[in-house]
């Protein structure tokens, strides 16, 4: 006797179908599971036969076969304990074999027959809906997470017992269904919002700008300057997580089984790696690929706080998410691509001691601070459009009556910005401006006569590399767009530089 | 074999800073004598164990010696003995004078007045200002300008003595084929040529290491008719060199900073004890028994803001008096000004391409026009 149930497999954050096909058939008695499993995978046997067995079905003497289709991708999680025991018991005539065709069915089993939740049921269930399946049988706990995938009815469940008596038609569950609208509606406040942050001027209006054209943007500055608050308002001044973009950020946070305080990620993650991190554990990796800290900063901004303790093998690591928005993982099991298309936010002191250049306080030599300094690498810095230092907060402005802007206003000028960009940059393949290649700069960054004579003065005066001139351009063209200009003009220009080129210059390095 | 080498040999032995080298070779006889005593001979002339060790060990082939000493023409490297004419007569009266000296370029003219600037190597945007003063003008006096081409107010200040068409002298605390530190690369190359020179009593080759400074500091202040200090903390290194020059009779002079400099603080505490004030170039000049062609400057003008040629929009104006020597950052200057910071950053660069705003670091704005 033979049949199969439809589940489903992780690949990186990508669902994939499974196909659990059992045989029962004479032989010597056993249990035998094929098709490239993993150890977990294949324990599932024995959590299989004693929940059976608990609920009251002995499996027969008989030998059992079964085979997750497609036998050449690896398998792993526990995902697959369901429906072994569904098919064992169609198997054993335990349950009608019709109607099961087009049921998506997950989850792992105790010894008792409780069903117990697992990672990565969103992919799997978007997996399912675009197989057409329209039913899945999910277990409880991922009830929140599974729910929210429109046009499929779910089916939690907690028990063996439960599914049996469900798939028999003697006791119906009723069907979920989620609503991702209401849930993204709900999104809610940020904690951390830029009208907390009194004084900061600059660092604001830099933030700002690097949250119009998605620019990655470092901060320096002393201790208990509030880099860390900066940097934890920025995702408020974001525009909302579209739709599209919450399914995808929150299929990361899915395979990681991150999923628990809510069911999707509705706001824009804000990851902050340690200093202490390894390469891997910022652009994923591991025997089974997991994505890394870059792919759980998906959509939203990833911190490094402290940027010159990093090792400069994380560093460098960081450079190809940084440039194709994807890390591709190759392991010799599998080969995977998580998504990566975050903000980067870095903050560094300006010296080990911190107080440069407070030469009253500073009590670190020059060489140093040199060194400190060197440790992030040139290619690196480069990928930094915006540099901002964040100041210690005088009495002054934390007694100002001024109430700063809300992150709300401040997004609004953002979005209008985005619509900007998005309208220009239409069927290019790229959305932001911090996204442009030299020749995008050349066409969009245009300018004028007297412009074009201007940065080339700036250019020659401050000893400009060619990079920099490249990176001032587009952080002008990103001011440009928050005024709603179409062409870059002279004050857009001369703002630009003010967050890029004292950073890039020689002097970084002395006086 | 001429007496040349031997006196080379001696001299590449003050590494170990044996101040009374001199006395020792004159006892032995000369310098090929001393070259060629035993330990037991050394002893006998009352060396420590220790130091007649070290020199029997620094003891090598007279052929290997005579090449070494060959081998420094080659990198236009001089020696000069401190019984040559050309050794300068203000280093034969310091206590410990070296036994020779290492060149490269000249030697400062023994008729030229000098003047040592030293001060400490993180300076203020008012220290660099300062050396730039005091060495630029200086130097367009005629004034040789001493320093030890350290990072900080000494480069400052001997860059600026060149950049006015003057001479300068850095006396270095390694080998004078040796640029430290590396980043002085420019200044370097510069002080190797037109009359100007690099002196070390260190043999070439040897390794800028702490230990070498403070005796190289003793030179410094004997090369000099007056020295002037620009920024030092409490405990500087600089102060070495200024008990120095006070045990070799030189004039000592400060530039004064404010109380609440901590990078001042030594050069406040030598006030009180007695250093002289260099409140101006004159001043200085005055201790060197000169007189000054320039037009005395007025008081508290020392260093003056240029006058702007253009008139400056009301904008401008505004931001551009709120730069001083004292960095400072932009969100300063908006609250300040009251203006929005967009606004104050767009009106900086603009201050920035006239050369009245200076960014010494990112963000942090002094005026660039002094």
């Amino acid at each position: 006797m033979f049949c199969s149930v439809f589940s489903g497999g992780v690949r990186g954050i990508e669902g994939f179908p499974v196909h659990v096909e059992t045989d029962i058939s004479n032989g010597m008695p056993g249990f035998d599971i094929v098709g490239y499993a993993g150890n977990e995978v294949r324990e599932a046997k024995d959590r299989v036969r004693t929940a059976l067995r608990n609920c009251g079905y002995s499996l027969p003497v008989a030998h059992i076969t079964t085979n997750l289709s497609p036998g050449d991708i690896r398998k792993s999680g526990t995902g697959f304990d369901l429906p072994l025991a569904l098919s064992v018991l169609i198997c054993m005539n335990e349950l009608p074999a019709s109607g099961m065709e087009d049921i998506f069915v997950a989850g792992e089993l105790s010894l008792s027959g409780q069903v117990c939740g697992i990672k990565g049921i969103l992919p799997m269930v978007m997996m399912a809906k675009k197989n057409g399946i329209r039913k899945c049988i999910i277990p409880m706990q991922n009830l929140q997470e599974g729910s929210v995938i429109e046009g499929v009815e779910i089916y939690p469940v907690s028990s063996l017992k439960e599914v049996i008596m469900h798939v028999r038609g003697n006791e119906k569950i009723s069907p979920q269904k989620g609503d991702l609208k209401a849930l993204l509606s709900m999104g809610g406040d940020y904690a951390n919002d830029f009208c907390r942050i009194k004084g900061q001027k600059q660092a604001k209006r830099g933030a700002e700008i690097a949250a119009a054209g998605l620019h990655n943007i470092i901060m320096i500055g002393p201790p208990g300057a509030g880099k860390t608050l900066i940097a934890r308002s920025i995702p408020s001044i974001m525009p909302p997580l579209s739709e599209e973009e919450c399914l995808d950020v929150s299929a990361v946070y899915s395979v990681r089984g991150m999923l628990d305080t809510g069911p999707l990620i509705t706001r824009r993650p804000f990851v902050s790696a340690h200093s202490s991190s390894t390469d891997i554990s910022l652009v994923g990796g591991g025997g089974v690929p997991k994505p890394g800290a870059v792919s759980l900063a998906h959509r939203g901004v990833l911190f490094l706080d402290e940027l010159p303790e990093f090792s400069r093998k994380a560093l460098e690591a960081l450079r190809q998410p940084l440039e194709d928005g994807c890390v591709h993982i190759t392991r010799n099991r599998d080969v995977c691509t998580f998504p990566a298309d975050f903000m980067l936010v870095a903050a560094m002191n300006p010296c080990p001691c911190g107080n440069y250049p407070d030469m009253n306080r500073c009590t670190c030599s020059d060489s140093a601070r040199t060194k400190y300094l060197s440790k992030i690498s040139g290619p690196f810095l480069d990928r930094m459009d915006i540099c901002i230092t964040a100041e210690k907060v005088s009495l002054f402005d934390i007694q100002s009556k001024e109430e700063p802007e809300c992150s709300e206003k401040i997004r609004q000028r953002v979005m209008r910005a985005h619509e900007i960009q998005k309208k220009r940059f239409e069927g290019m393949g790229i959305t932001f401006n911090s996204q442009m290649g030299n020749r995008e700069i050349e066409k969009f960054c245009a300018l004028g006569p007297a412009e074009e004579s201007l940065i080339k003065e700036i250019a020659s005066k401050r000893g400009m590399s060619a990079r920099t001139y490249y990176r001032v351009l587009k952080v002008a063209r990103t001011i440009a767009d928050l005024s709603g200009q179409c062409h870059i003009d002279e004050a857009a220009l001369l703002e630009a530089v003010r967050f890029k080129v004292a950073f890039d210059d020689s002097r970084m390095d002395g006086k | 074999m001429d007496n040349e080498i031997y006196d080379y040999w001696v001299a590449t032995l003050q590494d170990g800073y044996l101040g009374k080298l001199t006395e020792l070779v004159t006892q032995a006889g000369g310098a090929k004598a001393f070259y060629e005593l035993s330990v037991d001979q050394m002893r006998r002339l009352g060396m420590s164990q220790r130091l007649a060790d070290y020199v029997a060990d620094r003891k090598t082939d007279e052929d290997l010696i005579e090449k070494e000493y060959s081998m420094l023409r080659e990198k236009k490297i001089r020696y000069v003995n401190h019984t040559d004419d050309d050794f300068p007569s203000r280093l034969r009266d310091i206590p410990s004078p070296p036994y020779g000296l290492f060149v490269k370029g000249d030697l400062p003219e023994e008729t030229r007045p000098a003047v040592a600037v030293i001060g400490s190597r993180e300076c203020s945007e008012y220290g660099r200002v300062m050396a730039e003063y005091f060495g630029g003008n200086l130097a367009k006096e005629g004034v040789a300008v001493i320093s030890g081409m350290a990072w900080g107010i000494d480069g400052i200040a001997q860059a600026a003595a060149l950049a006015a068409g003057g001479k300068s002298y850095g006396i270095l605390g390694c080998g004078v084929d040796i640029t430290y530190p590396a980043k002085n690369m420019v200044l370097y190359k510069k002080l190797c040529k037109d009359g100007s020179g690099l002196i070390s009593e260190y043999a070439p080759g040897t390794a800028a290491e702490a230990r070498r400074f403070p005796p190289r500091n003793r030179l410094i202040s004997g090369l000099c008719d007056v020295l002037i200090v620009i920024e030092a903390r409490a405990k500087s290194g600089t102060l070495i060199t200024v008990d120095m020059a006070i045990d070799q009779g030189r004039t000592v002079m400060v530039v004064p900073g404010r109380l609440t400099d901590s990078l001042s603080a030594g050069c406040i505490n030598l006030m009180y004890q007695g250093a002289l004030p260099a409140t101006s170039i004159e001043t200085v000049m005055e201790q060197l028994g000169m007189k000054s062609g320039r037009k005395r400057s007025k008081r508290g003008d020392v260093v003056a803001v240029s006058k702007n040629k253009k008139e400056l929009p009301e904008d401008m104006q505004t931001v551009a008096s709120m730069l001083t020597l004292d960095p400072r950052g932009t969100d300063e200057i908006a609250s300040l000004s009251g203006l929005p910071v967009e606004t104050v950053m767009i009106i900086l660069s603009k201050l920035e391409m006239e050369g009245i705003a200076k960014e010494i670091w990112p963000e942090r704005f002094v005026r660039g026009d002094i």
